[in-house]
């Protein structure tokens, strides 16, 4: 109680100081600006060392307290902005820093942030970003373009997941591979407010690569004077967005309070920010409805009909697919399984709509391609709106009549002698469910017998990288607004191509996107790349992915989520 | 006495060698590893990661260094659940939590289970045995996540009595300690009271009361420090287990305690967690026993340490 007491105190006397310091920011410009800012914040220190003393000073700028707590995901593997690499942990790490751009409060897109400007070479190689003048770390230092040189170069050297981010960036493949020096990356500090990038290829989407989580820029001082546990500390866990690391209780939960030196302070909602890091799908339901937690995104299954008629139940598109994955080759190929017709056959005995109606019902919405709607081109156009779809999942009687036909054609009229499949998918998350709708529809359609091979987890994934199945599930959602992010995985060279599909034709025309930022020629050949996927089917796409979660929206205002990071920057009491 | 902790000590150590190393070449040998995840890292961020933590080792030299590790009580950092965090600092942060409440709850089913088990046995087919051994048949036969399931939704969510996740307060301690004791209470009771029906039937505590000695000081001098043994034995593995962290109770309850760590460990294939906390609670378990075995002397000095 009373360590809350002197924080509340610290936290306005903080308050203060800052309305002090952005008045004689007021005052500059140009360089001087940061100066000023910097010794502003050395005398906050000072000012917080004394603070226990100095009762609420009621200056301008203070926040009223609104503790907003939550639940995504359980404890993170570290909060350290290079190291994140699952969305709750990205989504805890954009509550804490910021990068050259952001995710829009609409949820639609990405704009500028810690850099107030940039300009492209007429090569489309060349990105010079403009730092914005008040933007500073939350111990008052301010942000120059050095911490993003130093978080960027850190990045590719470190041995990090979410290297491959910036592999477009210049050089970044060749550090990560430890042939160059990471002095060598394609990113340099002009002056302390002027950052340029030198991409390898153009990149049409580079904007949201620079808002991501893992592009955040880095305090050297402070990741080298904390050690490996820097990340975990307020002290050492200095950061530059809206909010600020306060504690964290291991497995308990996590704190984050409004950062004061945040340029946009005033407007931010929640005073605090408490995550719950919890495991259990029913306690986190417990904790949502006795009122513990205002937002939830695990919850069990069987209660989703139960929780749409409370109206708490909400869900938005998630760019993404959920698809199952017919092996091309390694061990487990059954080589009947080759044949487009036959793979054309499995795909259409199965009834998509029923799958998303009765079976996974969190808002999901049946997949008639590969690629998810949400994708716009540089005219506003979406992209699903002009691709070829594979099937009509409107009319799913015809759909198993042309399903026979194509059975007959391959060989195996009424499914005589074709040989029994399997389908392998990892254990939990309803994937048992559809697995089953499927072992039945494509015995009752097109009398194949199919068992289930259900695995642990990582048993399950090593199955697939080694392509020791039939045919496995899968997903995949995106980590930046292009369909390239989809795309890439079935190229040759992708990490990911578990389906092992090998087409140069494909890689041709993703190569061919990747070299250019002309968003018309990149699409047409996606496009083409698509059509290839229609004709071949390594893939059987069942839906896209929605974003399920439980939150009163009659009590919140403000919310808004991006790639499947909730945002609670802005919400609000109603 | 000495020689003979001497003895066990040097047994314990071989018993925890044999279990490290077996642990490790089993746990290589399952699928999977700790940088595999649904979005795989590139073949050269994967490398550089294998790289960072000696993965990228023949498995020999990844064993003798981890021993040698261990030989200077370092057990190395977490790789996937707590990035680079020393193990050591894990074990140090989560135990206590677990200890905490494990040693409440092992208090909770010794008094609560040895005195239901002698009146089971001291009122034999009367109605309060009937309730006994009916209720305790369910306390163990009932799985933990039920009982903490149900427990949280009546007490929490319907009647908000009891807060349902966290250890803040000590009414939060109520049910985890619940959940966590029914078992070993209702076990404790059984045994107690299949032991003191045996020992009651026993020709000296006929004597004694042949002698007309007083019930009372029969019942509890002689039959029920008679009747503990089979209870001790039980105890040693139990206190073992519960103090360590039961990893239903701490996902449910949400209960930062070592026992989330040990299972999500496995799931997650972050090998310096599994070895670190099969290597201590290995530890523990050898601990526990040892001193049961001390505790069985003086209950019945008849046994002799001699092993």
């Amino acid at each position: 109680m009373k360590k809350t007491i002197l924080k509340k105190a610290a936290a306005a006397v903080l308050c203060a100081a800052m309305a002090a310091s952005l008045t004689a920011c007021g005052g500059g410009s140009g360089s001087s600006t940061g100066q000023a800012g910097s010794e502003a914040a050395g005398g906050n220190t000072q000012a917080e060392a004394q603070g226990g003393e100095t009762q609420a000073a009621g200056g301008a700028g203070e926040k009223a307290e609104f503790i907003l707590t939550v639940q995504n995901g359980s404890e993170p593997s570290s909060l350290d902005p290079n190291e994140a690499h699952a969305n709750d942990v990205m989504d805890k790490i954009l509550h804490m820093y910021e990068g050259l751009a952001k995710y829009r409060t609409d949820g639609t897109g990405v704009e500028l942030a810690q850099a107030s400007d940039y300009t492209v070479s007429d090569d489309g190689l060349v990105y010079t970003f403009t730092l914005r003048d008040d933007i500073f770390w939350s111990d008052g230092q301010p942000v120059v373009a050095g911490d993003f040189v130093y978080s960027w170069q850190r990045l590719v050297s470190g041995g990090y997941d979410n290297s491959y981010f910036i592999d477009m960036v210049l050089n970044s493949v060749e550090i990560q591979k430890g042939e160059k020096d990471k002095s060598e990356l394609g990113v340099k500090a002009i002056d302390d407010k002027t950052l340029e990038v030198t991409l390898k290829v153009p990149c049409a989407y580079f904007i949201e690569i620079v808002a991501a989580a893992v592009t955040s820029p880095l305090r050297q001082d402070m990741v080298e004077a904390g050690g490996d546990g820097w990340h975990a500390d307020p002290t050492t866990n200095i950061s530059n967005g809206a909010y600020k690391l306060a504690e964290w209780s291991n497995q308990e939960k996590i704190v984050m309070v409004a950062n004061d030196q945040y340029y946009d302070y005033e407007n931010l909602g929640p005073s605090q920010l408490v995550w719950m890091l919890m495991d259990d799908d029913n306690a986190i339901l417990a904790s949502f409805e006795s009122g513990e937690v205002a937002y939830a995104n695990t919850f069990p299954g069987e209660e989703i009909d139960r929780l749409k008629d409370a109206g708490v139940f909400q869900a938005v598109p998630l760019t993404g697919t959920y698809y199952m994955e017919i092996n091309c080759e390694g061990d487990g190929v059954i080589p009947e399984l080759n044949d487009p017709k036959v793979r054309r056959a499995l795909a259409l005995a199965l009834d998509r709509q029923y799958i998303v109606d009765a079976i996974t019902k969190k808002g999901e919405v049946a997949a008639d391609t590969f690629i998810p709607s949400g994708f716009l081109d540089g005219e506003g156009k979406d992209y699903y709106d002009s691709a070829d779809k594979f099937w009509d999942n409107s009319d799913y009687e015809a759909n198993c009549e042309e399903a026979k036909q194509l059975l007959a054609e391959a060989g195996f009229p009424d499914g005589v002698g074709f040989p029994a499949i399997s389908y392998s998918i990892n254990n939990g998350s309803g994937h048992a469910a559809i697995a089953e709708y499927a072992q039945n529809a494509w015995k009752e359609v097109l009398n194949i017998d199919c068992s289930i091979d259900s695995q642990e987890w990582q048993v399950f994934l090593d199955t697939r990288d080694s392509g020791n199945y039939a045919i496995a599930r899968a997903g995949w959602t995106v980590d930046y607004m292009d369909p390239a992010s989809l795309m890439e995985l079935w190229m040759t060279s992708s990490g990911n191509n578990d389906v092992h599909f090998y087409n140069d034709e494909y890689d041709n025309y993703v190569a061919a996107a990747a070299a250019t930022d002309d968003q018309k020629v990149r699409f047409d050949n996606f496009h083409k790349a698509e059509a290839i996927l229609k004709e071949q089917l390594p893939i059987i796409p069942l839906y896209y992915y929605s974003e399920a979660f439980l939150m009163d929206t009659s009590k919140y205002d403000g919310f808004y989520t991006y790639l499947a990071m909730p945002m609670f920057k802005y919400v609000k009491e109603k | 006495m000495l020689k003979y902790l001497v003895k066990r000590i040097g047994t314990a150590v071989v018993t925890l060698f044999v279990a490290a190393t077996i642990t490790f070449f089993v746990m290589n040998l399952v699928p999977g590893g700790p940088f595999l995840s649904e979005k795989a890292p590139t073949a050269a961020a994967k490398a550089a990661m294998e790289a960072k933590y000696g993965l990228d080792k023949p498995l020999m030299v990844q064993y003798g260094r981890y021993l040698s590790g261990l030989v200077r009580g370092d057990f190395g950092v977490s790789y996937v659940q707590a990035k680079n965090k020393p193990i050591i600092d894990i074990i140090k942060q989560s135990f206590p939590v677990s200890a905490k409440i494990g040693s409440v709850a092992v208090l909770v089913s010794v008094l609560i289970g040895i005195p239901l088990g002698c009146l089971s046995a001291l009122r034999r087919e009367k109605w309060q045995d009937n309730v006994i051994r009916v209720v305790s048949t369910v306390g163990i036969a009932v799985p933990g996540f039920v009982v903490a399931t149900s427990l949280m939704i009546v007490f929490a969510v319907k009647l908000k009595l009891l807060p349902s996740s966290g250890l803040s307060t000590a009414a939060s301690y109520v049910l985890p300690v619940i959940t966590l004791s029914l078992s070993p209470c209702s076990y404790i009771a059984r045994l107690m009271r299949s032991s003191m029906l045996d020992v009651i039937g026993q020709d000296y505590i006929r004597t004694a009361r042949a002698k007309g000695m007083d019930e009372f000081v029969t019942t509890f001098k002689h039959a029920l420090r008679n009747s503990l043994i089979p209870v001790i034995t039980y105890m040693g593995p139990m206190i073992a287990n519960v103090l360590t962290g039961g990893f239903v109770v701490e996902k449910i309850f949400n209960i930062p305690g070592l026992g989330r760590y040990f299972v999500k460990s496995i799931e997650s294939r972050d090998y310096t967690i599994i070895m670190g906390t099969t290597i201590f609670y290995a530890a523990i378990l050898i601990l526990m026993t040892l001193i049961c075995d001390i505790v069985y002397k003086l209950v019945d000095p008849r046994i002799k340490l001699d092993a």
